[in-house]
């Protein structure tokens, strides 16, 4: 059962250099908008 | 280092898809969801460092204090702001033990959004504006009895005889002001 588990899929699948650094700066405009909005709604805390 | 606190919401927004994805399905791989844990958590650390290098940063980040009463009445430069829910306010009041707003000498609401009191010393409250629901539900325009009252939208206190606007912000509901001091 567990050899059948395919562990390159599960912990990097197709992840490469070009992706990693998509993925960085998704996560860093995505955040950046994340933050802008709750900022934007005037709520506290 | 002292937390910022809008970035919590933000962070638990942000990590809980990249930690839920690959949990579900079979399409997201764990390395890049650590990628996107690794990355937010150096923006946050950068942000966090100039936040509290740069004082200005850190008012745009999380905003600055606001004063919501100063000398027993409501202050007016944050008129208009929707924001400043006046029910939930009282209902802060009421949890520190306030009956009225003649008792308070100063109320901050703190960026995290917790609001911190300064009270009157118990020969300095004034008649102020009653707070508890049963007072506070006999608001009216109409002044049935002279006495003091308290407009209900910005706490001002005035002697009235007869139905009139209030002198400070115009509006025109009054509620009978009281002048209890705080029992401790």
């Amino acid at each position: 059962m567990m050899a059948s588990l395919d562990w390159k899929n599960i912990f990097l699948n197709d992840l490469d250099l070009t992706i990693a650094m998509e993925i960085g700066l998704r996560t860093v405009i995505m955040f950046a908008l994340v933050l802008i909005f709750l900022r934007s709604t005037g709520k506290r805390g | 280092m002292r937390q910022l606190s809008i970035f919590e919401v933000a962070i638990i927004i942000a990590l809980g898809t990249a930690a839920g994805d690959p949990m579900l399905s079979g399409e997201s791989a764990i390395l890049p969801s650590v990628l996107v844990f690794l990355v937010i958590l150096l923006v946050y650390r950068i942000i966090t460092f100039f936040a509290a290098k740069y004082q200005k940063i850190e008012n745009i980040l999380e905003g600055v204090p606001m004063y919501i009463v100063e000398n027993g009445k409501f202050t007016m430069n944050e008129e208009g702001d929707a924001n400043f829910a006046q029910d939930e306010f009282f209902a802060e009041m009421r949890v520190q033990g306030i009956e009225h707003i003649g008792q308070v000498r100063t109320a901050l609401l703190e960026t995290n959004g917790q609001v911190s009191f300064l009270f009157f010393e118990d020969e300095e409250v004034k008649p102020g504006l009653p707070i508890y629901p049963k007072l506070y539900a006999k608001k009216s325009k109409i002044i049935a009895k002279p006495g003091l009252y308290a407009c209900t939208h910005c706490a001002e206190v005035s002697h009235l005889t007869q139905q009139q606007a209030c002198s400070r912000c115009k509006k025109e509901e009054w509620v009978a002001a009281i002048n209890d001091t705080r029992v401790k």
